[in-house]
């Protein structure tokens, strides 16, 4: 019977009573309305047959007697109250017998319906039952077929052995393809058939050369001999020899089959290849590892901590940099390190030096920039040394994030500037006092320039006006030592000129441009045919020979050495002077970079190389005065000019056959 | 009234002492007035001081100023005599030793007609008066104050 059907009979059962219920109460009403006021007990007993019939129908046999029971008082009860004589009532064989006629008749009736109702259910038990075993058994064969699917859908593999002889009975796909053969070489046989050989050197799929050893092959050759008495085995690495003769390293988790009486009937187990795992772990190791070398090699501190500024971790570099150990440091607040007072403090490079509550102030508005954008830079600040020293440090910070974005900590490069703090300190007082001494040369020359040449003008000025005035008085020896004066402070004059050009030199503020040296030396040359219309010098210059440097200074440059040129060629007959680029074999040894090389050569009376070493210097003349004019400054002043533009000179000459003085810019 | 005057301002007895001999030599023969400072200087051409209730029209046809001098040096007097209506126009003209260049910005910033070097040597130096005469005294033509 199907479920449909079973409860359209259950509904049909139900209508049945709720019928006879509404049949009884109508039928009840009429007989009431009939016995108080029909006119004779007759009716009454007639009005009480459809009530009883109605009970009966309801409620069985029970119900048929009761109502039919029930019928004969209340009639009595009707005829006293409408005045009707009761004993015609009670003693009428009519009236009795009608009664009794309804009590049987209830009783008959609901009999009849009692039996009925057994039968009806009894027939829907039955088709219960029928109903029931048939969907118990379509739930078993679902059940079998999850299990298969899932057993072959499963990623690991799965293998289950049987108890008596330890033999595989089933296999799934996944662990047929590890091992790498195929159902039928792998049903029927033990376990350990895809053990690897001892003594056989493999190759593993995580790439390494691995030899069985005899202990090895055995421990796991027991277990898998021994399967289903171990019970539960967890997380049991071994390997086994998979496709192409490589091993496989596996992780295999092993539990014992039960029959319903809780025998053991055999083992399965699920095996799963790690290889992508172990190579996962072996990066990450080796991540790991890379960091801690990196963070452990590091010069500078490197402090990481919590997202509640708790410190995490410190390297070496910073535990002795702060002169804690690591067990002072971890868990502590990263800021005790970081806050510092206004005080005196004598730092860890043995300065001392104050610190104010503006520049505190500066330090902790940078960490509040820092937790706003995240990271910050370089950015100088302090640290205490557990001696209470202080630490004069540079700052790199960076906020670390998860990959929600949410903050998970920091880190903390941190960098001992107070050695360079010092340097620079000390720095700065020497730059200020070479300042101070620069200034006082400024002040110097000035003096120089104006206090004496006053009385030097006036030795000049008063020897002329004593030779003009009264020079037929003097005898020629007077003229003569009159001629001594002039021409000494005329000498004078000249130095102290020479001086002050070789100051303003060097205090002179460079601007840096592109220059055409050809060009000017063009003009230069221009210049001492004019001062010296006597003279014949063949001149040489190598056209469009540019630099960058300072056009005025490298003016000054090259006066000087072509105008030492002119003046060192005028004892020879037929004088040269050459300026152009040197090839690199000109080069002085320590000066091998790659600048251009020009040279200035003459044929004049150069120099013995003996004294090359004093050229350069002030005041150093290798020629007499009465020989060559000069004072001794040009080739400093032009040394200078060349160390001004990051460049050198040097020279080279052979006595009596010329020089040539090459530079660099 | 014109009388063609060359003012000298020099402390330098013997600087003072070449500059009229040059000026013997070129056959300059002007009134020379000698201020041995800047407040003499500026005495002189505002009618203070020594020189009070000089007659202001009288003012020279050159100014040869010294730099460094006491009381009151030559950048400051130039200052003064610029700022002044009545000197305003007159040629100054620097005569000193210094050569810096800081002394020569300055003193054309503030308004000097021509800066000229004092040369050791004395002969140059004749010839350096004979030509800042020539120019300034002969040649130059400017108005003058009322």
């Amino acid at each position: 019977m199907d479920d449909a059907a079973h409860k359209k009979m259950t509904r049909g059962i139900k209508r049945h009573k709720l019928a006879g219920r509404v049949v009884f109460i109508i039928s009840l009403i009429i007989y009431g309305v009939f016995i108080f006021t029909g006119p004779d007990i007759g009716h009454s007993a007639i009005g009480a047959f459809f009530p009883v019939v109605a009970a009966a129908l309801c409620w069985g046999w029970r119900g048929g007697l009761i109502a039919g029971l029930c019928a004969f008082p209340v009639n009595l009860l009707a005829s006293i109250v409408t005045g009707i004589d009761w004993q015609t009532s009670m003693l009428t064989p009519v009236g009795i017998g009608g009664h009794l006629f309804f009590i049987l008749q209830g009783l008959i009736i609901g009999w009849l319906q009692d039996i009925n109702l057994k039968r009806v259910n009894a027939e829907l038990r039955l088709k219960e039952q029928i109903q029931q075993s048939a969907a118990d058994l379509k739930r078993a064969q679902s059940t079998e077929h999850r299990l298969e699917t899932v057993l072959e859908q499963s990623a690991d593999g799965i293998y289950i052995t049987e108890n008596k002889n330890n033999t595989i009975i089933l296999a799934n796909r996944a662990f047929l393809e590890i091992v790498g053969l195929n159902h039928d070489e792998l049903i029927g046989k033990e376990p350990f058939v895809f053990l690897p050989v001892v003594g056989k050197t493999y190759q593993t799929t995580l790439g390494e050369d691995v030899t069985i050893e005899i202990d090895y092959y055995e421990k796991n050759y027991l277990i898998l001999q021994q399967l289903h008495t171990k019970g539960l085995i967890r997380n049991w690495q071994y390997y086994i020899e998979g496709p192409k003769d490589k091993l496989v390293p596996i992780e295999a988790n092993v539990s014992n089959l039960l029959d319903q009486q809780g025998q053991c009937i055999g083992a399965i187990s699920t095996v799963r290849d790690v290889t992508v795992h172990r190579l996962t772990e072996f990066a990450l190791n080796q991540t790991n590892e890379f960091l801690n070398n990196v963070i452990e090699s590091s010069g500078d501190c490197i402090l990481i901590s919590s997202n509640t500024g708790l410190i995490t971790h410190v390297n070496q570099a910073g535990l002795k940099m702060l002169g804690y150990t690591l067990e002072e440091m971890l868990g502590k607040a990263a800021m005790e390190f970081f806050s510092v007072k206004e005080g005196r403090y004598e730092t860890t490079a043995g300065d001392s030096i104050w610190l104010s509550t503006e520049e505190i102030k500066r330090v902790y508005d940078r960490i509040s920039v820092f937790l706003e954008k995240g990271k910050i830079s370089n950015y100088a600040s302090y640290l205490m040394h557990k001696d209470g020293r202080l630490l004069e440090v540079e700052h790199t910070l960076t906020l670390l994030y998860d990959e929600k974005g949410d903050v998970i900590g920091s880190v903390g490069i941190t960098r001992d500037r107070s050695m360079r703090s010092r340097m620079e300190r000390e720095l700065n007082r020497q730059s200020e006092l070479l300042n101070q001494a620069n200034r006082e040369l400024e002040s110097f020359a000035y003096s120089v320039s104006h206090d004496l040449r006053a009385p030097l003008r006036s030795i000049s000025g008063f020897s002329t006006a004593l030779e003009e005035d009264f020079a037929s008085d003097l005898p020629d020896e007077a003229q003569g030592y009159l001629q001594r004066i002039k021409k000494a402070s005329h000498r004078m004059s000249q130095l102290i000129d020479d001086l002050l050009n070789l100051s303003r030199v060097s205090r002179y503020e460079m601007q840096r441009e592109k220059v055409n040296l050809s060009k000017l030396a063009v003009k230069i040359v221009e210049r001492l045919k004019e001062q010296t219309p006597g003279r014949s010098v063949a001149c040489t210059i190598q056209p469009d020979m540019t630099t960058t440097g300072d056009p005025h200074l490298l003016s000054i440059l090259l006066e000087n050495l072509i105008g030492n040129a002119w003046k060192y060629t005028d004892k020879q007959a037929a004088p040269g002077i050459f300026f152009g680029l040197a090839d690199d074999d000109h080069r002085p040894p320590g000066h091998e970079d790659n600048a251009t090389i020009f040279c200035v050569r003459d044929n004049g009376v150069g120099f013995d190389m003996a004294y090359a070493d004093k050229l350069f210097s002030p005041f150093q003349r290798l020629h007499a005065e009465k020989d060559f004019p000069g004072t001794g400054i040009g080739l400093a002043t032009v040394q200078r000019i060349a160390h001004r533009h990051g460049g050198n000179i040097w020279a080279h000459s052979t006595l009596g056959k010329g020089a040539t003085f090459y530079f660099t810019l | 009234m014109q009388k063609n005057i060359i003012m000298v301002v020099e402390d330098n007895e013997d600087d003072l002492e070449l500059t009229l001999r040059a000026f013997a030599k070129n056959n300059i023969l002007n009134e020379i007035v000698i201020a041995r400072d800047g407040v003499e200087a500026l005495d002189y051409l505002f009618g203070t001081g020594i020189h009070e209730g000089r007659d202001l029209r009288i003012m020279p046809e050159v100014i040869l100023l010294d730099l460094k001098m006491p009381r009151m040096g030559g950048i400051k007097a130039l200052k003064r005599i610029r700022a002044d209506e009545r000197t305003k126009l007159l040629p100054v003209v620097v005569l000193t030793s210094s050569d810096e260049e800081q002394d020569m910005t300055e003193s054309y910033e503030c308004g000097v007609n021509s800066y000229i070097r004092k040369p050791v040597d004395f002969n140059q130096f004749v010839d350096a008066v004979r030509q800042l005469s020539l120019y300034w005294v002969v040649l130059n033509e400017h108005p003058h104050a009322p």
